[in-house]
């Protein structure tokens, strides 16, 4: 069969010790028997790794951080779309899919195809409103509320017990066990990712997660549980293993069935010692693992582009159970001139 | 009569894998030769007499290590709680 030749533009590359989703959706592309991807990384800092790797990225540019607004950041994609084409463009990133979803209508006009969330599905999932997405749909979730100061929590401190989880917006979690605590965390995750910050119940129990894509008409298309079998500190996945777990994709089946949900999910749940499933956090992307549901069986960076090229996709019906991962670090050698083409010219 | 839950791998090297959990253990060969005895359906009394045919092994030690073992299993969460001895 003639693989589908697509350029594909994404962001996410920097695979270091808290990895961006970007190179694990690559290498489920690379994989793909039905599509030939010309890649085309979006790059955020110099040092960056998946610039530097040429077997995976074809060809890399420099793009402004979201925080900068929308209109250069289009324009810089207008660049970018006029030298390249770009078909599909993946955001890997929480903090620059607000600007995607957003601009979704007029990069489709550009010709550029995404396949996000709806603002709607985005925004009830934040994790400040967890509470009443639980309510809504069924879900356990654990306590939590936002808060803009330390003083917010001092006066609704008699609605928690310790210890509780502080966490960003977009990213970070640290457990706290008193007040110091708290204010210690706040400070640093709001220096970080700005406000609100979110203090959460803590549930006892084992982290599990589920990766899932939703076709946006109430159909999962593929979902994959995993265990994280061993845990940086910085709360990542360095392991992994698939699980067989009935309950997790039922959860999710129905989460995606509600909500329509369109587009890549992680779904992030604590499963307490009464077997009870806790959804702590909807993170609204593919993870970084998610080349372990590619190699379990379900290619689904593949499947997101097929979708988003409105090119049918039967939704997957297995996966292989107790398949692992490991991550490693790997020490890439880089050329001054490609580093200095990068940063003068901004593209490699 | 205790049973291993239907769900959990046991490889002839005595890799035990749980799927639901993705927790893995190593037996040792007499504790899966007892897992394999159990998995064939063999209660406590069948069980105590191919091993103390085969072993140098006096019943009360074993009754005494048996169940050490099935509380080990328990706790593993690798037995079907509807299954007692």
């Amino acid at each position: 069969m003639e693989k589908n030749k697509l350029t594909i533009a994404l962001s996410g590359l920097n695979n270091i010790d808290s990895p961006g989703p970007g190179i694990p959706v690559v290498r489920g592309l690379r994989d793909s028997k039905e599509i030939d991807a010309r890649i085309i990384g979006l790059v955020y800092d110099n040092l960056e790794p998946g610039p530097y790797m040429h077997d995976l990225v074809d060809k890399s540019y420099k793009v402004p951080y979201p925080s900068d607004g929308v209109e250069p950041f289009l324009e810089r994609i207008r660049y970018i779309h006029q030298v390249e084409k770009i078909d599909v463009l993946i955001p890997n990133f929480d903090s620059e899919l607000f600007t995607f979803m957003k601009s979704e209508k007029i990069l489709r006009e550009m010709g550029i195809r995404t396949f996000l969330p709806t603002l709607q599905q985005f925004e009830e999932r934040h994790k400040s409103n967890l509470p009443e997405y639980g309510k809504k749909y069924g879900v356990n979730v654990p306590y939590s509320a936002p808060i803009t100061s330390v003083e917010d929590f001092r006066k609704m401190q008699d609605k928690f017990e310790f210890p509780v989880v502080v966490k960003g917006k977009f990213y970070d979690a640290y457990i706290a066990y008193d007040m110091d605590q708290v204010a210690l965390y706040f400070n640093k995750i709001a220096a970080k990712w700005g406000l609100p910050i979110v203090i959460q119940e803590f549930v006892r129990g084992t982290e599990v997660n589920v990766i899932a894509l939703g076709d946006g008409k109430g159909n999962t298309i593929g979902a994959v549980p995993m265990r994280k079998t061993y845990i940086t500190d910085k709360g990542k996945a360095w392991g992994g293993i698939t699980l067989e777990d009935p309950t997790m994709m039922d959860l999710t089946y129905k989460i995606i069935s509600q909500t329509h949900w369109r587009g890549g999910m992680e779904l992030e749940l604590i499963r307490t010692t009464k077997n009870e499933l806790y959804m702590i956090e909807i993170n609204p992307r593919l993870p970084a693992w998610v080349y372990l549901a590619v190699a379990a069986g379900q290619n689904l960076p593949e499947a997101l582009v097929k979708l988003a090229m409105d090119i049918p996709v039967a939704p997957f019906t297995k996966y292989d159970i107790g398949k692992m991962f490991i991550r490693y670090s790997f020490d890439l050698i880089v050329e001054l001139n490609e580093f200095e083409k990068l940063s003068t010219k901004g593209e490699l | 009569m205790v049973k291993i839950k239907k769900n959990i791998a046991i490889s002839d090297s005595g890799f035990v894998f749980d799927p639901g959990s993705g927790d893995s253990y190593s037996l040792n060969p007499s504790g899966l030769e007892i897992v394999q005895l159990i998995k064939s359906g063999k209660d406590f009394s069948a069980i105590l007499e191919a091993v103390t045919e085969k072993y140098e092994v006096d019943s009360d030690s074993f009754e005494r290590y048996y169940y050490d073992f099935i509380a080990t299993l328990a706790q593993l969460h690798l037995t079907d709680p509807d299954g007692k001895e």
